[in-house]
Parts: structure tokens; C-alpha cells; sequence
């Protein structure tokens, strides 16, 4: 609440960060297992007899991965980085504190893929072979330190193990107990990644025999991952915080979705593409003349759904903190939640707001925009409307005070007569006149702390 | 072997791998009991033009991907939907059954992208001029397809028989009601009296379930067929080229195999609508409470329902005659562009064509908006 | 004071804050100089489109490696400026946020269109001048998106209006008088920048090539880049003129007294007429030694004024925040594991660089390749040039503008 909250209507600036990091995702580790394709790909052309066919075909890859990789991979990649200072500038903060000389290693990493891809390319003509082969290796290698560093921060978020406010230890943090598995099933998914893009430059070939040869070059990438993919999978669900898993596998019956909580349907939905993909790289394998450009941007769009059920799950797994154990998702501190600091009213700890007079409409929407705003939208993405479509004034009062009890939602910052205010601007969404003075008069005495009420 | 039903024809047995492989057995087999082998070779040699436009003969597969898809997670559905506790059994597939909501979305998505894929489907057979002779029954059966999808997503999005989908058919079953002569009597046909009631789900599920699957199969094997003994449609251009550079792949050795991923990246897609824009269950229809604000009809039919608001009052009967006369004038199209003696009427054709694209996607969204 | 400032990160600064401002000048004038590079090649591009096209196309050439090191650059100083000033920087950026996400597709599109245009110039000629104002005005509104975030990342008295206005952040700064005068100053030197770019192009064409084709391009090059360079000089007098009327009386009266910030505000001035003088005397020389040095002094100069920008910033946010103040909870050993790191990947890039530059070169002067035969793997002595992970402008687009 040291921040203001980014009111997005209608989104939420937590999707926006979704969106960018998905379409972030498949390009980054598109640009990592693409440098170890390079980098075969280059010791394998030079031992065909026609290679330079083969290399006239690496340098149309080259050329694809040059362009997408620098442009839209590495300005989505900042563009995570902008879009969680908007989103969540107190964990950014953090994170930014903590690791600091990290980021600053793995931008030097960054400089250094970006400069030795710009010699491979530029130098395409006149390097020698091998400096050429050197350069395509120390771009793998430098891309992957880039993996190795961003992966520490990620899992941190998620399992910080023995890292807390007090000791910072930043080793803790950073090599965390999802660490090694999380690295591992990265590196399979790039290698991944790295074939289904080099089948996409490969559909353009006109040779069918050269296609063939590059095709199941390409599936040699592809199919080992997707069967060591499952296993990196399991390794790092065995990692995760019990009550993560425990929101996975038990599901919560939400308003519309069902048995399946959305957790779990995106677990469902990394597993299914995953295997869809390997069923496409088959028909490809079975069939290289086939392949076309379509057949082949359709399979790396199946990776993107998969990456964004897999992404989708691993940000969820974290309810409701951002850190896990030490921030809520609302930038509340945990060691904040004292019973005693969250009864306060919470205007009066909150600095951005116009300070609107108590027990209105007003002061429930400045309640709502920096307490519920950064996961939840009035009407839209994780609507609120929705959510309490079935709520009474009394039971929303009610409710609030023990959010946090089934896991799931941080607790509640503020007094009695905060949540009266809240509920009566969330009722007057759906367009209900509520006068939170008649709610706080009428209800009864707190089942959890009935001195609390009392205003310090 | 003995007796056998049909001698393997001559080039069957040169065509076929040696006999010491297991395919080149099956295949004898196959054929010295059943006389098959016209058609197998008729699949051999079947193949697909190559021009700028050929991406669009994608689009017929996807829509059949999606009905597969629709008998797949329809059938399963079946299994624990009770027309006669219509609204409390969807509630258990979706909150008890495992994986009943994630099949359910399925359902509901592949629906919407079915018929969207049918929509575009027919727009660009449209503008490729595919329905000019000789292929007026492949068109005419296709806008018999499209009508039964539509049929389709209108008596299934009943069946849940919550809020929405209780007043949504209410209101377009009234729109039904006031067409000229036969409305009222085919308003009350569908519903089985004067309102929308439990009587109306006992005629629309077995619509939904038997009666259409059973249409939709048979046309769409009579339409598939058509395109099977005509071959695929190309455009003019295409066919005014010299033999040698018309280019063109093999159906079976190279098409399907281009198909297959682009149906798979369709089931990523649907999969992933149905995670996480799972389809919800609003509370039990109450026909007794006043419709909630901002009923519409499904997309499909919102251009149609817009359209008709332009006709106020007296005015309705004028708007229903214009808009039935569009599907009369879908229906005669073949018969009307003929690309004969000139091209002439077929660039207006185009015209109209896309004025009515426009039409349909602007009153669309503006019902959406509105 | 009402001004919602947030308490400083409870991790405090990994080291002392000297550091940190250190590593964050360093990398600032590398970011301005490829962005001034930029900025102003789109700009000149447009200018030289029809009558000097040799001109267009070298910053063609030249300018998707100008966006990839201006981003690349913008990444350590926007990093060490969170890690001493986040509470400022992400309060505003918020407040303007709808603003400040555009800038990346913007940049996205800005870059993918200077792509675009490399790739596609020759084939398909036609509309390439509207796809250089596409790159153009990309960049100008992104560069004004910063100015304005960052101008109000020093103003915590207008924030709370500001926010409870706009909670969505879908408005720009208000209130700011500097805004305008704020963004010509750092928009116009980008017009130096790319016309020093031009000069040294021009001193490497007299001094590499022999037709007179060559001699030609590098006259008319040495005219725009100087032209470019006076225009900018006289420019940025009058933007400075109009700070100087804006800017608050307080910060006027620091500048008054002397001491570090009028010091080094003169000390930039100077270097850059230097440059430009440097620049205009190494017309119709055959060595490139007066050109490289006015671009030496021309980084200088931009290193001096990012010294003074932050000076000025520490300045209005005195009432706020001093960062000695703040508390250390020292990672030394993180520190010192990045530096080694830098070390190690200047050095490695450097060499890497050299070599295959000099391939390059001898490629294009058609010797062959100079370095076939040399073994790549045992790397030549390290370059004479200490500073090479920067490159100064122009010199490697010059070598590319001859493929």
C-alpha cells in the first residue's frame, strides 16, 4: 500500500503482464535453444557433402530468429519488466533490492548474446569456420547463463526457501528448492521450442530430399525433450509449497469454473498441447514434403497455448502472494498482518488517496482500488461484479473479515467501517443503493475479535 | 485362396507394396474380397491446386475438426444430461462431474468456432466463386449445412435452461412468432404451446441429439461427395494457366499431412478457451421473473435481430420479407452467376457479396455493442 | 508536505550509493549516445531521403543495430536508477502507466520497422520514406512518454491529484512547466549525435576508398553532418534558454553558485563545441585521428550532462529523499561478482569484435578476408582502443554501409 495501484478497467494490470510474459516466454526460449541449434546445426551442415545448401537454409534461420529474437523477444522481455513496476512496484522493488547485481549480470549476458549474434550474422561471410562455429557456441552459452540468472529470481518468487526479510540470504534465494528443476525443464522446453522453429524456415525449402534431412534434423530436437519434459514437470511439482499443490489437485468450486478449478485446467492445458505437438512433429517426421509454413506456425502456436497454461500456472501457484510467504498479491507485507495493523482503518495507513469521507460509496472505491485492484477488475478479468452477484449487504460485511480464511485471498486491511464502505461500492456495481451506515449498524458483533471494533 | 469375389486388377498388384511386407498382404487381402480398387485409386491420383488462395480449402476441414469434436464431447455430455432436470444436471456435470466443466466448455466453444468457421467458409467459397456451375449442389448443400449448425446452436443453447439461455429463446422464438402466415404455428410447434417451457426441452433435445446429427451427417456426406467427384474448385486464374505450371499436391500423400497440424493447433485453441473462458451457469430458469436486462441471442443471430430493430412497428413485416430474402438469393446465386456469356454480372455479384460481409459483421458488432 | 512518497525498500542499497551512481553515468551515456545515434539517423534519413540518398541509406543500415544497443544500454541505467530512486520512479511510472506500457509496443513497432525497411529497401522501393516516418515518430513518442515520466518522478506534490484524477494512469504529466523545454533537450542533440555520425562516416570514406564516387558521398556527408551539427548546437542554446526561464528559482540559484553542477554543465558545453570545431576542421583530411577525436569529445560532453541531469534530479527531490541517508545492507560479494563478470564480457566482446570487424573490412576492401589463415580460435592481442564496449557512432554502420 506504499504504492498506487494501477486501476486498469476492464483488464487488470496483472493480465497485462500475463499476456506480454506468455508472448515473452516462447520467444526467449526460442533465442536460447535456437543458439544450440546454431551451433549443431553448424558442426552438422559442414559435415554434409552439400554444405552449403545446408548453410544457405541456417542463414534463412538465422535471419528469422536475428529479427524476431532481437525485436520481439528482447523488447517483451523489458516489457515484463515495465509492466511489473506498474503492476506490482513494491515486489519489483524488492526483487530489484535482493538481486540487483544479478539483473546486472544477466544484462551483461544479454549484451553479450545480442553483440556475438550480430558478429555471427554480420560476419556470416567473412569469419572463418572456425570462428564462425566459436561464435554460434559462445551465443548458446551466454544465452543460457541469461536462463541460469532470470531462473533464480522466478523460482524465488515462488519458493524462496530459507530466504526471508531478516537474513537476505541471497543464496538461499536464489538457488531456492524449485531452482535445479525448474532450470532443467527450461533447457528441454527451449530445445523444444528450437525445433519447432527451425521447422518453420524448413517448410520453405523446395528440395524434398534437403527438406527431409532438415526436418528430421529438426525432430531430433523435439522429440527427446517432449519425452524428458514430463519428468523435469514432476520434479518441479514435487518442489512446490504444499498448500500450492494442494489448490491444484483439491480444486475450489468458483462461480464458473466447475470442478476443475482454473489451476488445474491449466495443468490440463500444458499436458494436452505438449502432446499435441509431439503428434504434429510425428506427421512432420512421417511426411517431411508435407510440412508447410502454415503446418508449422501452427505448431509453434500450439507451444504458445501450452506455454501459457504452463506460465499461467505457475504465476496462480502462488496465491495469494507474489513472494511466496512474504508479500500478498496487494503488496501488503505478511509481517505487516498483524491482527492488531490490519484492524486499522485502512485509509489511515494507505498515503494515495484523496482521503473521501467514511461510510461512502467513495471510500469503498478508493478501498477497493488499492486493496482489490491489483487482481481483481470491476467487470472484467476475475470480475468482482460476478463474484458477488450472490451477495447481501449483511454477508459481504460478513465475508470480507474472513477472506483469508480458506487460503487463497490475503486478508482483509481495515475496520468495520471500511468493509461497509467496500460492500456497498461493490453492490453498487451491479447498480444497488446501499448506505454502508445502515450495514455497520445492523450487523452483528464480529465473530472473530468483538473488541477489535474498537477504534484505536 | 480360393474363390475369389474379385480378381486383383493388373495395375492394383503394381501398385501394391511386394507381397512379402504386411501392408502389401493386408492390401491383397483387402482387395480380392472386396472389388475396391477404383476408388482407392481414385484417392491416389485425387490432388489440390496450389495457387495464392489455397489456404481457404483449410477452412471445410476445420469445420468438419470441429463437428467431430461436438459428437465427441456431445456424446459425453449425454451421459449425465436429464431433459427432465435439465438445469440440475448441468450443475452436477459442472460442478461434480470430473472434467464435466472442462467438457462442457468444449462443447460450447467448438459450437461458436464451428459456426464461425461455417460463416467463413461460405464467404470464401464466395468470393473464390466456387458455387458457379457445375458446383450449384455442393453450394446448396452447404447453405443447408449452415442452416443446420444454426438450428444447432439455437436448440442447444436451451438445454442448460438457465436465465440466459431460457429468456435468449424466449425472445427468439417471439421474433419467429412474427413472421407473416406460418409464425405463429411454427412458433408453437417449436415450443409446444404459447411459452418456452419444460415441454419445449422434451422437442429440442431430441432435435439437438438425433434429428440433426443424423441431417448434418447425411448432407454433409452428400456435399463432401460432391467435392470428392468434382475436385476442388480453383479460381479462374488458376485454370487459365499452362498445364506446367498449374501446380498442385497429392490429397493423401502430402495435403492431410499439411491438415493435421493445423487441426491440432485448433484443439490447443478450443482447449484453451475452455480453461480459461470456462462457459458459466446462471441461476435456474425462472419463467415467472422479468428477463434480466440486456437479453440478445447467441452471436449468430444478433445481425438478424439488429436488422429487424431498423423496422419499427408495421415496418416489421417489410423487414422480415427483405432479410428472408436473403437466403433465397444465397439459394438461387449459383443460378444467377453463371460467369456466362461474360464475366459482367459476376464482378457485381462480388459487389453485393461484400456489402452484404460488411452488413452482417457490422450489425453484428453494433448488436453486440448496443 | 503532501506528497505520498514511499518509504524507502526495506532491503536498502546493496552497496553505497557512489557505486551505483557510478555504473548508472556509465551506462546513461552509452544509452544516449545510441539513442541520440538513433533518433537523429531516423530523423536525418527523412531529411536526405530524396537528395541524398547515400546518406538515407547508410542510417538504414545502420539504425537496427542503433535501436538494439539504445535498448540494450537503457536497460543498467533504468535498472541502478530503481535500485536508488524506485520509490519516485515507480510511483510515477504508475501514475502515467497506460502511457509508459505504449512505449513498448511502440518500440517494438519503431524497431521492427527499421527491420523492415533494411531487409526490404531494394525490392520493394515504394513507401520506404513512410516506413522511416513510422520509425521517426515511434521514437519521438516514446522519448516524450520518458521525459514525462521521469519529470514526474520528480515532482511528489502533484502526484496525489494527479492519481486521483487518473487512476488508470491514462494521462500525461500536468503541471510540470520544464516538460517541453526538458524534452528539446534531449531530443536535440540526437541532431549532433547522427551528424558526428556523418562526419566520421565521411572521414573513413576518404580514408578507405579510392574511386571518386566515394570521395563524392564522403563530401556530402562531411556537409549534412556538419550542418546537422551547427543546426543542433544553435537549438539546444535556445532550449537551454527556455530551461533556464522554467526551471524552479532554487535550482537556478545552485546553478548560480558554482560548485560540481555549473562546473560540469560549462565542461559539456565546452566539449561539444569542441566537437563541433574537431569535426569541422577534419574536412579534406586523409586520417580519421580529428574526426575520432571530436567523437571522443562528443561522449564526453554527453557523459558530462547526464552527470548534470542527475545533480539537477538529486536536487528537486531534496525535500524528499537524500541517498546517503539511506541505509546500506551491503552485498559486496554480489558486487564484485558482477563487476568480473563486466570485466570478462567487455574484454571477451571486444576481441571478438576487433577480429571480426577486421574480417569484415578485408572483406569489403575485397582482400580476401584478412584474418583466413589466422587461427580464430587463439585470439589476436586486445584491441588498442581500452574503451571498446562502446563503439562510437558511425563507425561500424561505415563498414556495414559498404556491403
Amino acid at each position: 500500500m506504499n504504492y498506487p495501484v494501477w486501476d486498469v478497467p476492464g483488464i487488470g494490470a496483472g493480465l497485462i503482464v500475463a499476456i506480454i510474459a506468455i508472448l515473452h516466454v516462447l520467444v526467449s526460449h526460442i533465442a536460447v535453444g535456437g543458439g544450440a541449434f546454431l551451433f549443431l546445426a553448424e558442426l552438422w551442415a559442414r559435415r554434409q557433402p552439400d554444405k552449403d545448401r545446408i548453410r544457405a537454409w541456417l542463414k534463412r534461420y538465422v535471419t528469422f530468429f536475428l529479427v524476431y529474437t532481437t525485436v520481439f523477444g528482447a523488447i517483451t522481455g523489458v516489457g515484463i519488466w515495465f509492466s511489473i513496476q506498474l503492476a506490482s512496484p513494491e515486489a519489483t522493488s524488492l526483487l530489484i533490492h535482493q538481486f540487483v547485481f544479478a539483473w546486472a549480470i544477466e544484462w551483461v549476458a544479454f549484451l553479450g548474446e545480442l553483440t556475438v549474434l550480430y558478429l555471427y550474422y554480420y560476419g556470416w561471410d567473412s569469419n572463418s569456420e572456425p570462428r564462425q562455429i566459436f561464435l554460434a557456441g559462445a551465443y548458446f552459452g551466454i544465452a543460457w547463463i541469461s536462463l541460469v540468472v532470470i531462473n533464480g529470481i522466478l523460482t524465488f518468487m515462488l519458493t524462496p526457501g530459507d530466504w526471508t526479510l531478516d537474513n537476505r540470504d541471497i543464496a538461499a534465494g536464489f538457488l531456492n528448492p524449485g531452482y535445479f528443476s525448474a532450470l532443467s525443464l527450461r533447457t528441454m522446453v527451449m530445445f523444444l521450442l528450437a525445433g519447432l522453429s527451425a521447422f518453420v524456415v524448413a517448410a520453405r525449402v523446395d528440395d524434398d530430399q534437403l527438406k527431409a534431412r532438415i526436418v528430421r534434423f529438426a525432430s531430433y530436437w523435439v522429440l527427446p525433450a517432449a519425452v524428458l519434459i514430463p519428468v523435469f514437470s514432476y520434479l518441479f511439482w514435487s518442489r512446490l509449497p504444499a498448500f500450492s499443490v494442494k489448490l491444484a489437485t483439491d480444486g475450489v468450486v468458483g462461480l464458473a469454473g466447475g470442478k476443475l478449478e482454473v489451476m488445474s485446467r491449466a495443468i490440463w492445458l500444458a499436458g494436452l498441447t505438449g502432446s499435441l505437438v509431439l503428434l504434429g512433429t510425428l506427421t512432420f517426421l512421417l511426411r517431411p514434403r508435407a510440412l508447410t509454413l502454415g503446418a508449422a506456425i501452427a505448431m509453434l502456436g500450439t507451444a504458445q497455448i501450452g506455454i501459457a497454461g504452463a506460465e499461467f500456472f505457475r504465476e496462480m501457484a502462488r496465491k495469494p502472494y507474489v513472494v511466496y510467504g512474504v508479500l500478498y498479491s496487494n503488496s501488503l507485507w505478511v509481517r505487516d498482518a498483524t491482527p492488531a495493523k490490519l484492524r486499522e482503518p485502512f485509509l489511515s495507513r494507505a498515503r494515495w488517496h484523496p482521503d473521501p469521507p467514511a461510510l461512502t460509496r467513495e471510500r469503498g472505491e478508493w478501498i477497493y482500488r488499492l486493496q482489490c485492484a491489483s487482481c481483481h477488475t470491476r467487470d472484467g478479468y476475475r470480475s468482482l461484479t460476478a463474484r458477488t452477484e450472490q451477495w447481501t449487504p449483511e454477508f459481504g460485511f460478513q465475508w470480507l473479515e474472513t477472506m483469508d480464511a480458506n487460503g487463497v485471498m490475503p486478508p482483509f486491511q481495515g475496520d468495520a467501517e471500511d468493509r461497509a464502505a467496500l460492500v456497498a461500492y461493490l453492490l453498487s456495481l451491479r447498480g444497488k443503493t446501499i448506505d454502508p451506515t445502515e450495514i455497520v449498524r445492523t450487523a452483528p458483533p464480529s465473530p472473530r475479535a468483538p473488541s477489535a471494533e474498537v477504534k484505536p | 485362396m480360393t474363390d475369389p469375389i474379385a480378381p486383383i486388377p493388373r495395375e492394383a498388384l503394381d501398385a501394391l507394396p511386394p507381397e512379402t511386407t504386411r501392408l502389401g498382404r493386408a492390401g491383397r487381402a483387402l482387395l480380392s474380397r472386396y472389388p475396391v480398387w477404383p476408388v482407392i485409386d481414385y484417392f491416389r491420383h485425387k490432388s489440390v491446386p496450389q495457387h495464392r488462395h489455397s489456404a481457404w480449402y483449410s477452412v471445410g476441414g476445420i469445420v468438419l475438426f470441429f463437428f467431430a469434436v461436438q459428437l465427441v464431447t456431445g456424446i459425453l455430455l449425454m451421459v449425465y444430461y436429464r431433459p427432465s432436470q435439465p438445469w440440475q444436471s448441468v450443475q452436477r456435470i459442472v460442478n461434480e462431474v470430473p472434467y464435466g466443466n472442462v467438457v462442457r466448455s468444449l462443447h460450447h466453444w467448438a459450437a461458436n468456432l464451428m459456426i464461425l468457421a461455417v460463416f467463413v467458409h461460405l464467404f470464401s467459397t464466395f468470393f473464390l466463386k466456387a458455387y458457379r456451375p457445375p458446383r450449384e449442389g455442393t453450394w446448396l448443400t452447404g447453405l443447408g449445412l449452415l442452416g443446420l449448425s444454426m438450428a444447432f446452436g439455437f436448440s442447444g443453447y436451451l438445454l442448460p435452461w438457465d436465465d440466459l439461455s431460457f429468456f435468449a429463446t424466449r425472445v427468439g422464438i417471439s421474433e419467429l412468432e412474427k413472421a407473416p402466415v406460418l409464425g405463429t404455428w411454427i412458433a408453437d410447434l417449436a415450443r409446444g404451446g404459447d411459452d418456452v417451457t419444460v415441454d419445449t426441452i422434451g422437442r429440442f433435445y431430441p432435435l439437438h441429439v438425433v434429428v440433426l446429427p443424423l441431417l448434418v451427417m447425411g448432407l454433409v456426406s452428400v456435399h463432401v461427395l460432391f467435392v470428392q467427384l468434382q475436385g476442388m474448385s480453383a479460381p479462374d486464374r488458376y485454370y487459365a494457366l499452362p498445364p506446367e505450371r498449374k501446380k498442385s499436391v497429392s490429397f493423401f500423400g502430402e495435403y492431410l499431412f499439411a491438415e493435421i497440424p493445423i487441426w491440432l493447433l485448433m484443439g490447443a485453441l478450443l482447449a484453451f478457451l475452455a480453461t480459461f473462458f470456462p462457459r458459466g451457469l446462471s441461476p435456474e430458469a425462472d419463467p415467472t421473473a422479468p428477463a434480466p436486462p440486456g437479453i440478445k441471442p447467441e452471436w449468430y443471430f444478433l445481425s438478424q435481430y439488429q436488422a429487424l430493430k431498423l423496422f419499427p412497428g408495421k415496418l416489421e413485416l417489410v423487414g422480415m420479407v427483405l432479410l428472408g430474402g436473403i437466403p433465397m438469393l444465397a439459394f438461387a446465386l449459383p443460378f444467377i452467376d453463371r460467369a456466362i456469356p461474360t464475366n459482367e454480372r459476376g464482378r457485381t455479384v462480388t459487389g453485393l457479396g461484400f456489402l452484404a460481409l460488411m452488413g452482417l459483421v457490422g450489425m453484428t458488432i453494433w448488436g453486440w455493442w448496443s | 508536505m503532501n506528497a505520498p512518497v514511499p518509504p524507502f525498500d526495506p532491503l536498502g542499497l546493496p552497496v553505497t550509493s557512489s557505486f551505483l551512481y557510478a555504473l548508472s553515468y556509465l551506462t546513461l551515456t552509452l544509452h544516449f549516445v545510441a539513442m541520440q545515434f538513433t533518433v537523429g539517423g531516423a530523423i536525418l534519413m527523412l531529411l536526405c531521403w530524396r537528395r541524398q540518398p547515400g546518406i538515407a541509406r547508410f542510417f538504414g543500415t545502420g539504425l537496427p543495430l542503433g535501436f538494439s544497443y539504445l535498448v540494450t544500454f537503457g536497460i543498467p541505467p533504468l535498472l541502478f536508477l530503481q535500485t536508488v530512486y524506485g520509490q519516485f520512479f515507480y510511483s510515477s511510472s504508475v501514475l502515467v502507466g497506460a502511457y509508459w506500457i505504449s512505449v513498448i509496443p511502440l518500440v517494438i513497432v519503431g524497431y521492427g520497422a527499421s527491420y523492415w525497411h533494411r531487409m526490404n529497401r531494394d525490392a520493394r522501393p515504394r513507401h520506404q520514406d513512410v516506413v522511416v516516418a513510422i520509425i521517426v515518430a515511434a521514437l519521438l513518442i516514446v522519448g516524450f512518454i520518458f521525459v514525462n515520466n521521469l519529470a514526474l518522478s520528480l515532482r511528489p506534490d502533484l502526484w496525489l491529484r494527479h492519481y486521483a484524477a487518473y487512476p488508470s494512469g491514462n494521462t500525461l504529466t500536468h503541471g510540470e512547466p520544464t516538460l517541453y523545454a526538458r524534452y528539446l533537450l534531449f531530443v536535440v542533440p540526437a541532431l549532433f549525435t547522427s551528424g558526428m555520425a556523418l562526419v566520421l562516416r565521411a572521414s573513413y570514406l576518404r580514408h578507405r576508398a579510392a574511386t571518386t564516387a566515394a570521395r563524392k558521398e564522403a563530401e556530402t556527408s562531411h556537409t549534412v553532418g556538419l550542418r546537422a551539427m551547427v543546426v543542433a548546437t544553435g537549438l539546444e542554446a535556445m532550449a537551454a534558454g527556455w530551461f533556464w526561464i522554467v526551471i524552479p528559482d532554487a535550482i537556478r540559484g545552485a546553478f548560480a553558485e558554482g560548485g560540481a553542477l555549473s562546473m560540469l554543465a560549462v565542461a559539456g558545453v565546452l566539449l561539444g563545441v569542441g566537437a563541433l570545431l574537431a569535426a569541422w576542421q577534419s574536412r579534406g583530411r586523409s586520417g580519421m585521428g580529428l574526426a575520432v577525436l571530436a567523437a571522443h569529445l562528443l561522449v564526453g560532453a554527453v557523459a558530462c550532462l547526464v552527470i548534470v541531469r542527475d545533480l539537477l534530479r538529486q536536487l528537486y527531490l531534496e525535500p524528499y529523499f537524500e541517498a546517503a541517508k539511506t541505509p546500506v545492507l551491503p552485498q559486496w560479494g554480489m558486487f564484485a561478482a558482477f563487476l568480473t563478470v563486466m570485466l570478462i564480457g567487455v574484454v571477451f566482446l571486444a576481441i571478438l569484435t576487433e577480429q571480426t570487424i577486421r574480417g569484415l573490412v578485408g572483406a569489403a576492401d575485397g582482400a580476401g578476408g584478412a584474418n583466413d589463415g589466422k587461427p580464430a580460435g587463439r585470439p589476436r592481442p586486445a584491441p588498442r582502443r581500452t574503451r571498446a564496449g562502446h563503439r562510437r557512432p558511425g563507425q561500424r554502420p561505415a563498414s556495414l554501409g559498404k556491403q
